[in-house]
């Protein structure tokens, strides 16, 4: 069984160094390990460092955000059949120890979608963080009648009927919750897994910014409402 | 008749009249520039004529304007222009994002095509434009 482990990057030459040296070369049930690196128009050393160590690296001429360089992800697992599918970010938010976890239900055939919440158990979190979050969860209750601890978390994993199901067309952040608009969309089973969250002043400054709320809410509705 | 309003109104017909005329001149430089055929040069020579025409007669709006429940044909007429406004300004939106979605598109199939791979050879990457 091939895996995918996708990480987007956005400019994270200072850790996407240290986040690709941690990543599991084994897992159980997996035969062969990918990691992709997708650079969404780093003007850094991004794209050279993953090269350097040995990842697949697929670069944007152009930053086309988050739900861009997902999609290009997905495109990639899709053409070259691969059997599950990981995202992970590049900013050493995720804890590697977490990726089986998640990764897990999917191999066992328990779910089709993982999603790491970091909101099931959450320590050193900050507040105004989990306020942002949960009133997102909830707005992604609303229009995609999904339910989720934490609707923007980065750690998933797919399997193979989700990576040729979902139809990614979000081009920013608002991806996120668009995942759990296809899943609801396309019957694919949900899961939640808790995992740990590392805060850093680095990450800290990287996530969304509160204001983004309402922008994400405004292509939420496009979304849910107006396209197809 | 109210002479106020009678002279405000002349500004304003006056106004409209030199900008119905110039957007017509420039319905007739597409045309001789083959952006548009004969018919519809007649068709908006007919449609700025009407406007010229229309907003020359005194009170008509206002018999639309009781149609719609409305009071004065003004109030009915600045009504219109806002709804018009919003759904020129939702189209907007909506063109917008389906240029980006367009961008991305093309990045992504300009970026399947010259994937870095470790072993040195680059899988055959199938033509699909998503």
């Amino acid at each position: 069984m091939k895996l995918a482990i996708l990480i987007p990057a956005y400019d994270e030459e200072k850790t996407i160094g240290q986040v690709l040296k941690k990543i599991p070369q084994k897992l159980p049930h997996i035969d062969e390990i990918e990691v992709v690196v997708i650079s969404d128009g780093s003007h850094d050393q991004t794209a050279n460092i993953a090269i350097k160590l040995g990842a697949t690296v697929i670069e944007h001429d152009l930053n086309r955000g988050l739900g861009g360089a997902l999609g290009t992800g997905f495109e990639y697992a899709k053409i070259n059949d691969f059997d599950y599918l990981l995202t992970f970010d590049a900013d050493g938010q995720h804890n590697y120890r977490d990726i089986w976890p998640v990764l897990r239900p999917i191999v066992y055939k328990k779910a089709d979608v993982s999603i790491g919440s970091r909101l099931k158990e959450h320590k050193g979190m900050p507040w105004h963080r989990m306020v942002g979050i949960w009133g997102l969860n909830l707005v992604t209750y609303l229009f995609f009648w999904v339910w989720t601890t934490d609707s923007q978390s980065g750690l998933r994993a797919f399997s193979k009927k989700a990576i040729h199901s979902i139809n990614i067309q979000a081009n920013r952040m608002e991806v996120s919750s668009e995942f759990f608009y296809e899943a609801g969309k396309k019957n694919l089973k949900i899961t939640e897994v808790s995992i740990e969250s590392i805060y850093t002043d680095y990450s800290l400054n990287k996530g969304q910014k509160s204001i983004n709320a309402f922008k994400i809410l405004a292509k939420m509705a496009y979304r849910r409402f107006f396209s197809k | 008749m109210n002479t106020n309003i009678f002279h405000g109104l002349a500004l304003v017909k006056t106004l409209f009249t030199i900008f119905a005329l110039f957007a017509w001149s420039r319905a007739v430089i597409r045309f001789y520039a083959k952006d548009l055929n004969i018919k519809e040069l007649i068709f908006w020579t007919l449609v700025w004529l009407l406007m010229i025409v229309l907003v020359f007669i005194p009170g008509k709006t206002n018999f639309f304007a009781r149609l719609l429940g409305i009071d004065r044909g003004n109030d009915a007429m600045f009504f219109l222009a806002i709804v018009a406004l919003f759904y020129a300004t939702y189209r907007l939106y909506v063109k917008s994002n389906e240029a980006e979605k367009e961008i991305t598109r093309l990045v992504r199939a300009l970026a399947l095509k010259n994937v870095f791979k470790k072993k040195g050879k680059r899988r055959a990457i199938k033509r699909r434009l998503g």
